[in-house]
């Protein structure tokens, strides 16, 4: 920014106070060729494809990559495939996991540790994807289902059983 | 061989160590890291997890720093090209039958294979044979064994042969199949126990009190203090996010308790949640502090007043007793009592106290009271007590006869105690004022050597309560403020009528 000192404090030369209406050229002045020329892009949008949908009757085609809500994986017995090892809840920024940790039933003979409590804070999360990123047992990805809307703050922490079937 | 101070060079830089020194010590007491799983400060040297390498000149190959002694003018290097490498193939060789289930071990954090694998480690495995498995095992009440993860460096083995004496463990099977097991009929079920978890450099054995509760790097430490018994062992206190306390370690005072510390005492914070008294009470029922002080003063005023103190306050809390007592309770007696004690538990690498008292050694010193001599005296007299100021704070105390014949003859009891115990049940206390435990409020407990030792606030309080230095403070301003009061009020000519 130019700044000059000119014995009363320092002042900046550009900024509108500055600027004498003088400055402008009558015909800029008019306004109208600028208010013609946004008039003629808007115009042109009427013989294009309109790029909304209907929602909710319509529904968006959403990328299999995209990142919604999560969901906690089972493996081929049909068991959560998560340990707790907490590294997804270590991972995440915006600390909306919660997880306790308890020790896995006797006939679970490929691990030592499921969780207890495992749940997502869905308005804390910002669906960064590191916890998936984290996950040393493909344990939770992200289905790209869009983030639910509920009338009440408690059901946005989504645990367990909902994960599981998500 | 007499011990002589020797010049040794490590890395270039000029030490002078004890000749009996070895290697990895000179090392460490000089500030230079040489990784190591075996070796142990307190235990002897076994060797044999080959970790520990480093160069020594003259010598053909790198040697383990754990087991070579110091001679004069040696050169050690402990940087370089070679020893790295042969670090690399030790860390390589012990994870070949590693399970890695760093995700379900509790000392996932705290591992040093999970550490030195940063440092020594290939970011793959060469091996394609299959892992050999071996047992799991509960090796006693507070200990679990994975044998998959142990890496044998027989570290809990030493401890148990030399330490806690019980010998319970000992290595089993050989080569890759070796692990260590319980001897036949035997169980790790000693008070010295959990000291094998701490030692054990990898997960194989946890205890079973923490386990699964968190993950280490989500615990906050603090320095504390044991007050379980009388050696006042150096502590660190692991808290939750929510500041709960999930586990107390020993830290290293070699004066005191070296690195070991005992079950009793790890296992000793559950009073901190449990059963507190929260708010005083008046009469049974929760009242605001001033009304609390109110009554306790007016109590204090009575005649026979005896202020009986256990030996699990601080220093700093005997003296205030003492100022307060001088100051403001003329003829007042000042008694003591402590925890009845048991026998010591004495094992060939550490004593576990019998006296269940952190502070004897420091109402000794500075009330001049025996609390055991204190206590029988203060029973067999029969004169009639007033009010006694019972400042107990003792977890889990067994009312023993003599304290209950001083009670049973007393008319009030103002009662300072962190919990609600069974002291409340006597019917006579009038007041109970909140005290906090040893892990919340700061002070200075004296040993059974004669040890004074300061601590901090590990955590922050429980209850709305104050320590009995604020305690004594808060009386002592109270009383300062009606004697102002009173003065102001006889100055005044209504003050002075009444007077006449």
């Amino acid at each position: 920014m130019n700044v000059e000192n000119t014995g009363t404090g320092t002042r900046d030369k550009d900024s509108r106070a500055d600027l004498p209406g003088s400055r402008l050229a009558w015909f800029t002045r008019l306004y109208l060729p600028t208010i013609a020329k946004g008039m003629l892009i808007s115009l042109r949008h009427f013989f294009k494809k309109p790029v909304t949908i209907q929602y909710p009757e319509q529904k968006p085609k959403i990328s299999e990559r995209f990142r919604g809500e999560h969901r906690l994986t089972k493996d081929a017995a049909g068991n959560m495939k998560c340990v707790a090892c907490y590294m997804c809840a270590t991972a995440c920024p915006a600390h909306c996991i919660t997880i306790e940790a308890q020790a896995a039933p006797p006939e679970w003979d490929n691990r030592d540790k499921i969780p207890k409590v495992f749940e997502i804070d869905m308005l804390k999360c910002i669906y960064c994807g590191y916890c998936v990123e984290a996950c040393p047992k493909e344990a939770i990805e992200m289905t790209n289902k869009v983030p639910q809307v509920h009338d009440n703050r408690q059901a946005f922490i989504y645990g367990l059983e909902k994960l599981l079937n998500n | 061989m007499s011990i002589k101070e020797v010049k040794i060079k490590i890395d270039d830089k000029e030490v002078t160590v004890p000749s009996n020194w070895t290697v990895i010590k000179a090392c460490h007491e000089n500030g230079i890291e040489v990784p190591h799983y075996c070796y142990h400060p307190d235990l002897s040297i076994a060797g044999n997890c080959r970790i520990c390498m480093v160069g020594v000149k003259g010598a053909p190959r790198p040697v383990v720093a754990c087991a070579q002694p110091i001679t004069e003018n040696m050169e050690v290097t402990t940087k370089g090209k070679d020893i790295e490498e042969a670090r690399k193939s030790v860390m390589e060789f012990m994870l070949i039958n590693h399970p890695l289930d760093c995700p379900e071990c509790d000392q996932a954090g705290e591992c040093r294979l999970q550490n030195y694998s940063y440092t020594y480690g290939r970011d793959h495995g060469r091996f394609h044979e299959e892992k050999v498995v071996k047992s799991k095992a509960t090796m006693g009440p507070h200990v679990k064994y994975w044998g998959s993860r142990c890496i044998v460096c027989t570290r809990c083995v030493r401890f148990t042969d030399e330490v806690s004496g019980t010998g319970d463990l000992g290595v089993i099977y050989r080569g890759d199949r070796s692990e260590i097991a319980l001897f036949p009929g035997k169980t790790m079920d000693n008070p010295l126990s959990m000291n094998t978890v701490d030692i054990c450099p990898v997960g194989a054995l946890v205890s079973s009190d923490f386990l699964f509760q968190t993950r280490v790097w989500n615990l906050k430490s603090a320095e504390s203090m044991c007050s379980d018994c009388a050696v006042g062992c150096n502590t660190r206190v692991d808290l939750d996010a929510k500041g709960n306390i999930k586990r107390i370690v020993p830290r290293r005072n070699d004066k005191v308790n070296k690195e070991w510390m005992c079950d009793y005492g790890r296992l000793s914070f559950p009073y901190v949640q449990e059963n507190r008294l929260m708010k005083p009470l008046l009469e049974g029922k929760d009242a605001p502090y001033k009304d609390a002080r109110k009554a306790a003063l007016e109590a204090l005023a009575k005649k026979n007043v005896v202020v009986l103190a256990s030996a699990w306050n601080t220093n700093q809390a005997f003296a205030a007793i003492k100022e307060f007592a001088e100051t403001h309770l003329p003829g007042a007696g000042i008694a003591g009592y402590a925890n009845p004690g048991r026998a010591d538990e004495a094992f060939p690498g550490f004593t576990i106290s019998g006296d269940k008292n952190p502070n004897r050694k420091g109402m000794q010193e500075i009330l001049g009271i025996d609390a055991d001599v204190s206590l029988k005296e203060l029973a067999a007299d029969s004169a009639r007590i007033g009010t006694l100021l019972l400042v107990h704070n003792i977890p889990g105390y067994a009312m023993t006869p003599e304290l209950k014949a001083v009670l049973d003859r007393t008319e009030t009891v103002i009662l300072m105690d962190h919990a609600k115990s069974d002291l409340l049940k006597y019917g006579n206390v009038a007041v109970a004022l909140p005290t906090l435990t040893s892990f919340e409020k700061s002070g200075t407990f004296v040993n059974k050597d004669g040890i004074p030792q300061h601590f901090q606030p590990a955590m922050e309080p429980v209850n709305f309560g104050r320590s009995e230095v604020e305690m004594f403070h808060d009386l002592g301003r109270e009383i300062a403020a009606a004697a102002v009061q009173a003065a102001a009020h006889a100055a005044t000519p209504a003050g002075a009528k009444a007077k006449a």
